[in-house]
């Protein structure tokens, strides 16, 4: 077995830009054979403590999110807040921030892919899989949201022979059926693809019978032959392709449930790319509020190192600014419309009964960003922990103004409201967390958390060689 | 524990009390606000309900009102003419709290489920506009009705009323001793009734006190007079809950005798209502409120003029013309002010350069409204009625009655009929002087009780009497009272023999209009709870068991139609709802115009140094004024148990399941309270504590409650007992301030705060004052939405309501449109008084749910057509001063809202299954079972029409949220009689709305294809709306069809479109309002209105206050043109 260096990463500080030279991407100087035996570790070494604790709350959590799914189908949605005008509440205010967090694993994995942004192979494993347990626990929102989610399978176009007609395809939340959907599948093929013959190893080295007959089926009978490989590379490339455009629709076509209606504070054309921004940024701050920790429990800081981490800092803060000028610019086009209802709904987001949020907001995802300007905060694991929680507290509230605040006052004032949630709706939230973590847990558990082919690809040419001599790989 | 329900007719119902003692059975009681009305003893199937149905029928012969008396087996062969599923329509009348009521009831399967006002009776055909009685149209004339009437079947299934006699023969009282209630039959009741019958024919009726309400009907003075005859040394006690005698009092000491009176309000080109809820409380308001629209057309040449001088905001107040609020107790002042200036007969022209009303300080103000009333009146002697409200003292109603004598108004709008009646040589005592006798207290000290035995005939008075007086002691104190009960309620308890009453659609009975037309009541259906009408009660008590009611009601009828009546007279009677041209001769009288010398009257310039001074600054903590009304929900408190009513916004505030003290905002700034807060009002020895409900325009010093909250048995909707400490009630019961009730009017009241916050559910936000963004944005919005000019302005520009819109090409198709129909509807504003009635209506023709207290306040009410109510004040003023918290002079404008039926939905677009959709007819449809639940519909639509059921409210709803309860479902079988078959009833978690009555479109339809000439007429088609509206401010109808009446209003130059800048195209139009404010009560903004010549209503102004206050939100008010 090849020894694994370890080495203080603080010691060899890769986020120092020489000109002339490209910063090593890993440290420490690994071989093949460390970086096989730092992934595998992860899921073949007994688990550390915390994880059984960490995996004790979240699956109790996610069990409680179940049965309340349960009490709400029996009893009806009449247990959370909503009312009229407020028809849409925290259930979709969270759909939104899943399907928004959902968007981080695509943009690394693919785009970044696309753009051979080489920093992406030590976290687009585990943004990947963020982003289907994101859109997982997304997707369950507007199923049980529906006043007969049992009936909440009419929104699929499939061929009904009793009814004999398909659904209203005018309808922006038909379109989210399809975005979300399109998403999610493209999304878990491509995760699953590639992780193919990272599979393949942990079959390899599986002492159990058992674990070597389901990895061997997940792996596909991959052999690592060159004929794989280089069909593996092609298709890899294709789903890349495939899923970029995705990146930009899933969240536009979201954030069209608002646009194309015609509720003020909805109704404004800045929503796609605003909403796209906006998922990008919380995105990248969930894999950042993730693999910190993971990569510290897991001693994977010579793969995911602080350059990893630093430049997904100046990503969240461009994104982040990004939301800001968004904010900046509705409230110009309020004022610059002179249109009636559009102003006040502006006015009222910021100075109405909803201020505390908006200015939650704000501070949130406007102000603690800026942060990352200083280099000292950008490489702080603590920090950007913090900022990073911050960020997403900050874009649920951005979901919970665009959504709450404008459909409290809407046009007519004699139907203005004022939204309460009720214990269920702060429940269910929670809840939706359990199921998010257990799944993020069971991944670290069982499959490769790093990319471990694509990170060989990287290593440095000394290393390579190195690498050669010892093993024969 | 126990719950004093009945343990009766075990045949057919199992009792409630199998449940006693039970955990269940305690949260069973616990559930406050349960389905459509109440609960329902389980173990009445469907099935079973029907055979029961079946017998009624069929042996209840003596009903035959529906069928032939030989139809008395079950249906094996089909009555004549009689078709399953097809409604059958009976006029009846009944009244209530003295309260004629003329309807045409609609029954299905033997089961009356709707009414209506019936259109053919004079007092309503009497009323035909001047627009539309070309003959041609009048059938569009629905009559009307009001929300007790609409809500009336309610009640009638309502499975809490009284089910049996008991008999308490240890005696009543508190809660622990109704153990002993004792269920006994009407066999041993009328043993016992004839028993006392024969002992009190021997001793005259001494020691025999009747207690009654004043009622109209022939039938009963006919057996008060016998009673008297029979029992002449008996004591009879008239007993009015709400008290209204005043007016005849002062019409008796004014040299009119007896006679009773009525208003003819079309034929008054200037009405004053002094204090006078004329529209809204009045007993015939629905009258009133046709009189009133038929003039509101608007033209100069017939358009009258109202004004309301109040206290309270009513909605006579809000359909007003123009408005002064003063304190009710300075109402008599303002009267001899006014009459002052109408005996100094000078007219007072304003000159031109005068300042705009609104400018003036409130001494001004009050000074120009006296006059100008008075210039006005003055200009329409014969034309103009002056009315004052019921509840204000003799010497205020002697002072309105002097006046209109002198401006020559009787005979013309004020008619007095001599209308006859048995019973009014009888001398009746006051209800206190039966407590003193009964208690055998008088002013000289201890006299023996004077009593033996009480009949109490009217509903529920230990709950409706007030505080001071103490019924329930001299109750104790008479050995035998009989009670007739609705439900085992309050004044039951201290009854030994309480025997249910027949619910008005359950009985024999008859009435005379206001115009004295005589009309008979017939059951609708047979006695459900085996109740007995107060008439029979009435004949089992007096011992004339010998004949029933029907033939007693018979026979006055052949006594009122001159001595002869065939059976075919009899039926056509019954068959038209009233004996034709019965009405009563005007009376001959003269009315006195001089003023009573012993009355010293303070002089007019007294009154205007020291008493009306309403200034801001005259709110005297320690010297407030309370009014006391009846609830227009609930009335005097006999309709808690019914929800449509509790949960019936009410009108204004939009308060539901409550009452509250009723203030302006600056009293209450002053006395330091908040909205919701509790605050303790005090009167001498007398206290109560309730919420605090602020309403602009409310006068200053002055706070108004309701009575008729707070009942602790009323039923497990309105209130009950849940064990003997813990009682739940709906509002707070006013008893204890509440004085002998001929006063209505309390001064010297001190208020104070607690702090404490208390939850008041509104379907329609309060005014939040603490919210001046929202309230200036609403100042800004409302006279768009609902948009008004004045007269002037209207003769000037009639098309003053449309905006200059840029019309923009829609993005979407409409919908391709049948060719043979096109329903849509407008409302005309200048009719629309915001009555309620049409609320109902539809809830009751389309089975709205009805949703309780704490869901209404998480905004979930269930209601198709709401009412919509926005203050509006002058905008710059405001602005100037800075406040939009404490609007000055607001107006109030009120707007029926229900699905407008876009012709390119915004609903419909956005629903992702296609459950809501256009029919060919442009009907916007809603397929309840394909609806999923999304609520994007209900997002996306701009008027907030949309009703989501977010539990399954028309089955079952109660604790931890409508958990699935066997027990709930049990109970809503009785209830569920109520629903109309013809409307689906929705579940959980679909989404619904008005569909302008879809199944009565159908109807129209098929009736127009099978008996027609399979054309549908205008007018064929009416909404439930359109039928309950008095004031025909709604109308429905074929856009297609150009000769309609819809169509022409559609194209009435004051038509327009709320929202219309949404390009969404809505159906149903709006008419906008005119009001008819004489030139020097105008304001500045009605002197020069900016309608017709800028689309923004606010834009270029220059005068006095332009300049000032127009920043950025000012600005937005132009933004939406």
């Amino acid at each position: 077995m090849a020894s694994i260096t370890y080495s203080n990463p603080r010691e060899i500080d890769n986020t120092v830009d020489v000109p002339g030279r490209r910063s090593t991407l890993v440290t420490g100087n690994q071989t093949f054979s460390s970086v096989t035996e730092m992934v595998c570790r992860v899921a073949e070494a007994p688990q550390p403590t915390i994880w059984y604790v960490l995996f004790g709350f979240s699956s109790l959590t996610a069990l409680m999110f179940v049965s309340l799914i349960g009490y709400l189908i029996l009893t009806g949605v009449g247990i959370w807040g909503n009312m009229n005008p407020v028809f849409w509440a925290w259930p979709i205010v969270n759909f939104v921030f899943w399907v928004g967090i959902g968007h981080a694993g695509t943009l690394i994995s693919a785009i970044l892919f696309i753009f051979r942004q080489n920093w992406r192979t030590s976290i687009n494993r585990a943004a990947e899989a963020m982003t289907i347990f994101a859109v997982i626990c997304a997707a369950i929102y507007p199923g049980i949201h529906v006043g007969r989610a049992w009936l909440a399978f009419w929104m699929f176009p499939y061929p009904s022979l009793n009814l004999w007609m398909w659904p209203q395809f005018r309808s922006p939340l038909l379109w989210d059926v399809f975005a979300v959907g399109t998403y999610a599948s493209v999304s878990l093929l491509f995760w699953y693809m590639g992780m193919v013959p990272d599979i393949a190893t942990y079959r390899d080295r599986s002492k159990t019978p058992l674990r070597r007959f389901l990895y061997g089926l997940l792996s596909l009978g991959w052999t690592g032959s060159s004929r794989h490989w280089l069909r593996y590379e092609k298709a890899y490339t294709i789903l890349a392709a495939l899923a970029a455009p995705l990146v930009l629709s899933v969240h536009t076509v979201v954030s069209f449930d608002f646009a194309v209606s015609q509720v003020p504070g909805w109704h404004t054309t800045i929503f796609p790319p605003y909403f796209v921004a906006g998922a990008i940024f919380s995105g990248f701050a969930m894999v950042m509020t993730l693999l910190v920790p993971v990569r510290s429990i897991y001693k994977l800081e010579n793969l995911i190192t602080l350059r990893h981490l630093d430049n997904m800092n100046k990503i969240i803060l461009a994104t982040g600014s990004l939301v800001g000028l968004a904010y900046a610019t509705e409230f110009f086009i309020a004022w610059y419309s002179q249109n009636m209802f559009e102003s006040f709904a502006f006015m009222n987001r910021a100075f109405g009964p909803y201020w505390w949020a908006y200015w939650t907001m704000v501070s949130c995802n406007v102000i603690s960003p800026q942060l990352f300007w200083f280099k000292k905060c950008r490489t702080s694991p603590i920090i950007m922990v913090i900022i990073s929680i911050f960020v997403n507290i900050g874009m649920w509230f951005e979901r919970f103004v665009i959504t709450v605040t404008s459909l409290s006052r809407d046009f007519l004032p004699s139907s203005w409201g004022y939204y309460r949630p009720t214990m269920y709706d702060g429940l269910m939230f929670f809840g939706s967390f359990g199921v998010f973590l257990t799944l993020f847990l069971l991944f670290c558990r069982f499959l490769p958390v790093i990319a471990i082919s694509e990170i060989k690809g990287i290593l440095s040419i000394e290393a390579h060689r190195e690498a050669h001599s010892h093993d024969h790989h | 524990m126990n719950y004093p329900l009945p343990n009766q007719s075990k045949k057919y119902f199992r009792s409630i009390g199998e449940l006693e003692n039970s955990p269940e059975f305690d949260q069973f009681l616990q559930r406050e606000f349960p389905t459509a009305a109440s609960e329902f003893p389980e173990g009445v199937s469907r099935r079973r309900w029907i055979q029961l149905m079946g017998a009624s029928l069929a042996f209840g012969g003596a009903s035959g009102c529906r069928y032939n008396r030989e139809q008395f087996a079950e249906f094996a062969s089909k009555p004549e003419g009689r078709v399953a599923g097809v409604p059958q329509y009976f006029t009846t009348n009944f009244e209530w709290a003295g309260r004629a009521v003329h309807v045409l009831a609609k029954c299905l399967e033997g089961r009356p489920i709707k009414l209506d006002g019936n259109a053919q009776h004079p007092i309503y055909a009497q009323s035909v506009t001047s627009e539309h009685n070309d003959g041609k149209e009048a059938k569009f004339e629905s009559a009307g009705t009001d929300t007790f009437t609409q809500a009336a079947v309610l009640s009638l299934y309502d499975p809490d009323r009284l089910g049996s006699v008991l008999h308490r023969e240890s005696k009543r009282g508190d809660f622990e001793s109704s153990d002993d209630d004792q269920v006994a039959d009407w066999t041993s009741f009328t043993a016992f009734a004839a028993e006392q019958a024969k002992s009190f024919e021997a001793s005259k009726g001494k020691g025999l006190a009747i207690v009654f309400e004043p009622s109209s009907s022939p039938s009963w003075h006919r057996w008060l007079a016998d009673t008297k005859a029979k029992f002449p040394e008996a004591a009879f006690v008239e007993y009015e809950s709400v008290y209204r005698r005043n007016q005849s009092k002062a019409i008796n000491a004014s040299g009119g005798g007896k006679a009773s009176s009525f208003y003819r309000l079309d034929k008054a080109k200037v009405i004053v209502s002094v204090d006078d809820n004329l529209l809204g409380s009045d007993p015939n308001s629905v009258v009133y409120a046709r009189q009133f629209a038929m003039n509101r057309g608007p033209s100069e040449k017939q358009m009258n003029r109202l004004y309301a001088i109040e206290s309270q905001y009513s909605i006579t107040g809000a359909a007003a013309d123009f408005r002064l609020a003063i304190k009710s107790s300075q109402a008599g002042l303002f009267l001899d002010r006014l009459e002052a200036l109408i005996d100094a007969g000078k007219t007072i022209e304003g000159s031109k350069d005068e300042k705009p009303y609104n400018e003036l300080i409130w001494q001004e103000k009050l000074d120009r409204t006296l006059q100008t009333i008075a210039t006005d009146l003055l200009a329409n002697k014969g034309n103009s009625l002056l009315t004052v409200g019921a509840h204000q003292e003799v010497d205020v109603q002697q002072t309105a009655i002097r006046i209109n004598a002198k401006l020559g108004n009787f005979g013309k709008t004020w008619i007095l009929l001599d209308i006859p009646n048995a019973s009014q040589e009888i001398d009746t005592i006051r209800l206190d002087d039966f407590v003193h006798l009964a208690l055998g207290t008088t002013e000289s000290g201890k006299a023996a009780p004077a009593f033996k035995t009480a009949w109490l005939l009217v509903p529920n008075p230990v709950f409706t009497l007030a505080g001071d007086i103490a019924l329930s002691g001299a109750l104790e104190n008479i050995p035998s009272v009989v009670y007739a009960a609705d439900t085992d309620d309050e004044t039951a308890q201290l009854a030994d023999w309480v025997v249910p009453a027949a619910h008005p659609l359950e009985a024999w009975g008859d009435v005379r209009a206001v115009d004295g037309t005589y009309g008979v009541g017939q059951p609708q259906i047979e006695s459900l709870r085996g109740g007995k009408s107060l008439l029979e009660i009435g004949l089992i008590l007096s011992g004339a068991t010998d004949v029933s009611s029907t033939q007693y009601v018979r026979n006055t009828a052949t006594e009122i139609a001159g001595g002869s009546l065939s059976d075919r007279q009899w039926k056509e009677i019954l068959h038209a709802g009233f004996l034709a041209s019965s009405a009563a001769k005007p009376a001959e009288v003269k009315i006195a115009t001089d003023k009573p010398t012993i009355t010293a009257v303070p002089g007019a310039e007294a009154v205007k140094a020291t008493t009306i001074d309403l200034g801001s600054d005259s709110v005297d903590e320690l010297n407030l004024e309370i009014v006391v009304h009846p609830s227009d929900s609930v009335y005097d408190g006999r309709f808690a148990n019914n929800g449509w009513l509790q949960e019936l916004p009410q009108p204004i505030t939009k308060l539901t399941w409550d009452n509250a003290a009723i203030m302006s905002i600056r009293t209450a700034r002053k006395l330091g309270l908040k909205q919701g807060e509790l605050v303790h009002l005090t009167q001498g020895e007398a206290s109560v504590r309730l919420p605090v409900f602020v309403v602009p325009g409310h006068a200053e010093g002055s706070i108004a409650i309701n009575v008729g909250y707070g009942r602790s048995r009323a039923g497990s909707v309105g209130g009950a007992v849940r064990s003997p400490k813990d009682t739940f009630t709906v509002g707070t019961n006013l008893a204890s301030l509440r004085r002998w009730n001929q006063h209505s009017i309390l001064t010297g009241v001190s208020a104070k705060g607690t702090s404490i916050p208390y939850k008041l559910s509104t379907t329609q936000d309060h005014f939040a004052i603490d919210d001046e963004g929202g309230m200036r944005e609403i100042a800004a919005r409302a006279p768009q939405l609902v948009r008004e000019g004045t007269l002037e302005e209207f003769s000037k520009a009639k098309t003053f309501a449309k905006m200059h819109l840029h019309h923009e090409d829609s993005m979407w198709k409409e919908p391709a449109i049948d060719q043979h129909h096109a329903w849509g509807m407008t409302i005309d504003l200048n009719k629309c008084i915001g009555c309620n009635a049409c609320v109902v209506a539809c809830q009751a023709e389309n089975n709205v749910p009805i949703v309780g207290k704490e869901q209404v306040s998480r905004g979930r009410e269930m209601h198709w057509l709401r009412i919509d109510r926005y203050f509006q004040c002058d905008y710059d003023v405001t602005e100037d001063k800075g406040d939009f918290r404490d609007p000055i002079d607001p107006k109030i404008v009120q707007q029926p809202m229900a699905c407008a039926h876009c012709e390119t939905a915004p609903c419909e677009q956005v629903c992702p299954v296609a459950a809501t959709v256009h029919t060919e007819e442009g009907i916007n449809a809603m397929a309840y079972n394909r609806c999923i639940g999304t609520r994007y519909c209900a997002n996306n639509c701009p008027y907030k029409v949309r009703r989501f059921n977010y539990f399954n409210f028309n089955q079952q709803y109660g604790y931890f949220y409508g958990w699935n309860d066997n027990r709930e479902k049990a109970n809503a079988k009785l209830q569920q009689l109520v629903l109309n078959p013809e409307v689906t009833v929705r579940g959980r978690g679909v989404m619904e709305k008005c569909t302008y009555c879809i199944q009565r479109v159908q109807n129209g339809k098929i009736k127009a294809r099978a008996t027609g000439d399979g054309l549908v007429h205008d007018g064929d088609i009416r909404t439930a709306c359109q039928d309950a509206c008095a004031s025909q401010a709604i109308v429905f109808g074929d856009l297609n069809d150009k000769t309609s009446r819809v169509y022409a209003m559609q194209h009435d130059p004051r038509a327009y479109g709320l929202l219309e800048d949404l390009n969404i195209k809505p159906r149903t139009l709006y008419l906008a309002r005119v009001r008819n404010v004489p030139r020097r009560l105008m304001t500045y903004d009605q002197i020069n209105p900016q309608w017709n010549t800028s689309p923004d209503r606010h834009g270029s102004h220059d005068h006095s206050h332009g300049e000032t206050g127009h920043d950025n939100s000012h600005e937005e008010a132009k933004a939406n043109s």
